[in-house]
């Protein structure tokens, strides 16, 4: 009986995941294809005269190497500072007890409840101010205040047995020694998830650096390539805005493949129960 | 005897690890994000263009109380979240309890085929969805005739569109609950189950008293984070059917984005993005304080 | 891990503070564009660079859908760009916002007399000239004649091109028997090409303003509702692609190219260059198509509609202290109004000029002649860029539209409407 539920199961999600890939596939398509090819009726669902022009042009533009050096670093800074932050805070309201607990946690959330338009011009204001328009700290300090991560890790570390902290400071740990040798190396499947949601989330972001960078000093990838495909009068270059879009995509995805096993393995809580 | 503020500052310095280790976030929150808040709420009790602003105390509330778009906007915002986040929460739990029982590849192949998705939302999606979706040579109409269906005008009626935002939204959602509903069921120790099985529990019976109680955190997570995410629907909206036809998907966030940056009405903007917060906070309140009562560790 | 990480911030954070500011006696200023590819802007600035040599311009190129973003947040923040080219339409909307220079007093008598008679008014509002138009596109109307040919109403075009509503109802019935054609393209939709449909709406006598009075919109008028009833029918009929309410004007790009359309409207280099473009070169079409100029088309009784233009015009923004900074942006901006720069923008482009002796080099193209003539016949049209509220009046006529293609409405409960949220504007 549950075989059947699994067969059927697996026929769905299957068909589902064909659709789901098939948007992707798409823009692949469309960046091996020049003029409306792409666009046709009825539409080619396989390149019959497959070019790689458009990635000539957006790869032959001199500041092409500058847009993935300032991507890297911003989304390396930016993962690195989200990722610690929101284990440490999360670690802070999973295990531990102290005034205005409540307050400061919710305050935290609110702050994901207010729409970004709102906020865009006030923050935008304040990066000014600070002096830090069109600089790398610019796009990626806001990654700090990651209310969503501190709320993921505290979810998870919640799991972890308090027991684990106080045997450890029954043998004479610190805080940072707890969290740094006790905690943190259990945390490796949260740790994984949020350096990759992190990692493409600020990798393909486009607003954000949008009104953050002005020159070709810190222009990312996602802001780029999206004004290569323009052509006056509103139009766009098909070919090179799906190309574009796809080297912005395909650096996410090798990371994706090759970091996989990190988030997902779960680990077993066995260990403590020895 | 300690008095009351004794006492607390007692306790603050007892505690004073949990701060340090608070310190970053609380750093950041403040500076980049509860700023822009306040900034944003006290906004939205002024008239306020580019330049100037006026104070008109509730006037902006009041204005949206009787506005038939905000309204719709709000109508449509309901729709979103009431719909798409019972599915964004089942799909992917449904997804990654039948992947687990494949093999490793297949299980890889699957969360690559959902996560994708994520990393390419954007314009250019845009632009291939309203391709897809379009009436008379899209791909969804060729596949409907296909299957003997009659082609839908996907983007010319309400239903259509609103069904087409939802798709698009979906197709940008799955990704992320099932990479931790992944992460989560294989945190379960397989004991636990052969211990379950051995007492002769069936399969619906393991999965809701083993399964789901394991993975509750993760559930808590995503209820919460996807209901504050569905209420802020905007993007697919902005880009592939323009608030419309005749106003049938347009958000909230979309109205305010409409009212703030085309209109140069930030304070009225304000107002909605304020109300949202006010709604969205008491919504993930009280989840919170619901589900987490049935967690115990 | 973890050192390589804080090496990495600690460089990004250099990186970050380190301003490069090579020592120059140049003027700066700054020039933000998304009308002109990323390419041109470099090439029509290069021009400038060379007849100005004293004058450094700090270039960015900025995506046409966000400049109202960028250009918000600027201004919030007092770091305005000197100068904008852009869409008409925006750039008014910062002058209403008390973001940009009047600039009636930096032209001369002659800079002024040798615009086209009548286009500095379209920008003028209470005496002050908000931005001075610098290339424009004009919207006329054009007829696939190979698929007149195929349907063998050749005949039916008139020598001089004009359409009055039976001969486009003749041609429209012969050919939309041919396959997968349609005689019409209504769109209503929005985001742009808000011409396409308010010429059907000219057909009938209906302007959207009528006297350059902006308080009040004449859509609704008898006209009007007679015009969308036309429209809705024309859906019915199937004579257009289905569902106008969720089409936009980048789905018409698709049928021009296939000649799946009939009748369109369209910029006098669309059918020139039709057969140039790369679109036919990549086997788009399958054939050649010949488009043909005509007038735009009118009922009998109503006089032959003007020109729809979709221009690009250049502002100047406020907040420039720096009385070399402000001259070099004047100077800047009146570049983009000489015979050089129109000449280059007008071979790349293949626009029109808003001037009088500046050449457009289409003269020889017979469109562009016929468009030409027929704009010195029957003038502009106004879309109400000079209304305060432009950018919400276009963003409150598509839903409205869309409800009465719908059948949620009536067409003179949705015009009527729409009359309303007008004038509630000025409230």
């Amino acid at each position: 009986m549950s075989k059947i539920f699994f067969v059927l199961g697996l026929v769905f999600i299957s068909v589902l995941a064909v659709a789901f890939l098939f948007p992707s596939y798409w823009v692949f398509l469309g960046s091996l294809m020049t003029g409306i090819t792409h666009m046709k009726i009825p539409p080619q669902f396989w390149p019959r005269s497959p070019s790689l022009k458009s990635y000539a042009t957006i790869l032959s533009q001199g500041n092409f190497p500058r847009w993935v050096l300032n991507t890297m670093v911003v989304t390396i800074c930016s993962t690195a500072l989200s990722v610690s932050v929101a284990c440490l805070s999360g670690y802070a309201f999973a295990k531990k007890e102290f005034p205005l607990k409540n307050l400061i946690f919710w305050s935290a959330m609110a702050t994901m409840m207010i729409p970004f338009y709102v906020t865009l011009i006030p923050l935008f204001l304040t990066m000014k101010n600070l002096g830090l328009y069109n600089t790398y700290p610019g796009i990626f300090l806001p990654s700090l205040a990651t209310a969503g991560g501190m709320f993921l890790a505290r979810q998870y570390i919640s799991t972890l047995p308090s027991e684990l902290i106080d045997s450890a400071k029954i043998d004479g740990a610190s805080e940072l020694q707890v969290f740094f040798y006790i905690i943190a190396p259990i945390c490796k499947p949260l740790i994984g998830a949020l350096c990759i949601f992190s990692f493409v989330g600020s990798f393909r972001d486009y607003l954000w650096p949008l009104v953050m960078t002005s020159t070709e000093k810190t222009r990312t990838l996602a802001v780029a390539v999206t004004t290569l495909s323009a052509r006056p009068g509103g139009l766009q270059d098909i070919g090179v805005a799906m190309a574009g879009a796809a080297l912005v995509m395909i650096p996410i995805y090798i990371i994706f493949f090759s970091f996989q096993k990190y988030f997902v393995s779960g680990i077993t809580l066995g260990g403590i129960k020895g | 005897m300690k008095t009351n503020r004794e006492n607390f500052l007692h306790l603050v310095w007892k505690a004073r690890a949990a701060y340090f280790f608070l310190l970053p976030l609380l750093f950041g929150i403040v500076v980049f994000k509860l700023k822009p808040l306040v900034e944003g709420v006290r906004l939205s009790f002024f008239e306020a263009n580019i330049k100037e602003q006026v104070f008109v105390g509730f006037g902006n509330y009041i204005k949206m109380w009787g506005d038939p778009l905000f309204w719709r906007a709000m109508g449509n915002t309901m729709f979103y979240v009431i719909v798409m986040v019972p599915l964004i929460l089942l799909v992917p739990l449904l997804i990654a309890l039948v992947s687990t029982k494949t093999s490793r590849t297949t299980q890889s192949f699957f969360r690559a085929a959902f996560y994708l998705p994520v990393v390419s939302a954007g314009i250019v999606m845009s632009m291939v969805w309203m391709w897809i979706f379009q009436s008379s040579y899209g791909v969804a109409n060729y596949f409907l005739s296909l299957v003997g269906m009659d082609p839908v005008l996907w983007l010319a009626t309400s239903s259509g569109s609103r069904l087409a935002v939802c798709i698009v939204q979906l197709t940008w959602s799955l990704g992320i609950p099932l990479i931790l509903y992944l992460s989560a069921l294989a945190a379960i120790p397989k004991v636990v189950y052969e211990a379950a099985a051995i007492d002769g529990a069936g399969p619906f019976s393991r999965f809701f008293k083993i399964t789901l109680p394991l993975i509750m955190p993760t559930v808590v997570y995503l209820l919460i984070m996807e209901t504050i995410g569905r209420f802020q629907t905007f993007s697919a909206i902005l880009l592939m059917t323009a608030g419309g036809p005749a106003y049938s998907t347009t958000s909230i966030v979309h109205r305010l984005y409409q009212v703030g940056f085309v209109s140069y009405r930030f304070g009225e903007a304000s107002a909605y993005g304020t109300l949202l917060l006010v709604i969205t906070f008491i919504v993930a309140f009280f989840q919170f304080r619901y589900l987490n009562k049935k967690l115990e560790f | 891990m973890k050192k390589i990480l804080a090496v990495l911030l600690v460089l990004g954070l250099l990186a970050g503070a380190a301003s490069v500011a090579a020592a120059d006696d140049r003027v700066t200023v700054s020039f933000w564009s998304g009308s002109l590819s990323v390419d041109y802007q470099k090439e029509a600035l290069a021009i400038f660079t060379q007849l100005h040599p004293e004058i450094k311009v700090e270039n960015e190129f900025v995506p046409m859908g966000n400049v109202a973003d960028k250009v918000t947040l600027a201004a919030a923040a007092e770091a305005l760009p000197n100068v904008l080219l852009g869409y008409a339409g925006r750039s008014i909307a910062f002058y209403f916002q008390d973001l940009t220079e009047p600039l009636e007093a930096t032209l001369t008598q002659e800079e002024i007399d040798n615009f086209i008679p009548g286009i500095l008014d379209i920008y003028t509002v209470d005496g002050t000239l908000t931005s001075y138009p610098v290339y424009q596109n004009v919207i006329g109307y054009a007829v696939n004649k190979t698929l007149l040919e195929e349907a063998g109403c050749l005949e039916l075009l008139p020598e001089n091109r004009e359409i009055t509503l039976d001969t486009w109802t003749q041609i429209a019935e012969k050919t939309s028997v041919l396959p997968g054609v349609y005689p019409a393209h209504l769109i209503a939709k929005g985001k742009g090409g808000d011409y396409y449909i308010l010429q059907y709406f000219q057909m009938f006598g209906a302007n959207q303003f009528e006297g350059r009075d902006y308080t009040q919109t004449t859509l609704n008028s008898d006209a009007g509702v007679k015009a969308l009833e036309w429209m809705i029918d024309m859906a019915d009929k199937g004579w257009c692609p289905p569902g106008p309410a969720g089409l936009d004007s980048t789905d018409y790009a698709k049928w021009l190219y296939t000649g799946k359309l009939v009748f369109m409207g369209c910029e006098p280099s669309m059918t020139t260059n039709f057969t140039r473009t790369e679109y036919f070169n990549q086997g788009f079409a399958d054939r050649i198509y010949e488009l043909c100029a005509t007038q735009t088309p009118h009922v009998e009784g109503v006089p032959i509609p003007g020109l729809f233009p979709s221009p690009t015009n250049v502002v100047v923004f406020k907040g420039e202290n720096d009385p070399a900074k402000k001259e070099a942006a004047i100077t800047l901006a009146k570049f983009f109004l000489t015979q050089d720069f129109s000449d280059w923008a007008t071979e790349t482009m293949q626009t029109l000029p808003t001037q009088r002796d500046v050449s457009s080099g289409m003269e020889l193209e017979p469109a562009f002649q016929f468009t030409l003539k027929l704009l010195a016949e029957v003038g502009m049209a106004d879309l109400g860029m000079a209304s305060p509220y432009y950018l919400e009046v276009r963003l409150a006529r598509f839903p409205e539209l869309q409800a009465a293609f719908m059948g949620i409405k009536t067409p003179r409960e949705a015009l009527d409407d729409f009359a309303k949220i007008v004038a509630d504007m000025w409230r």
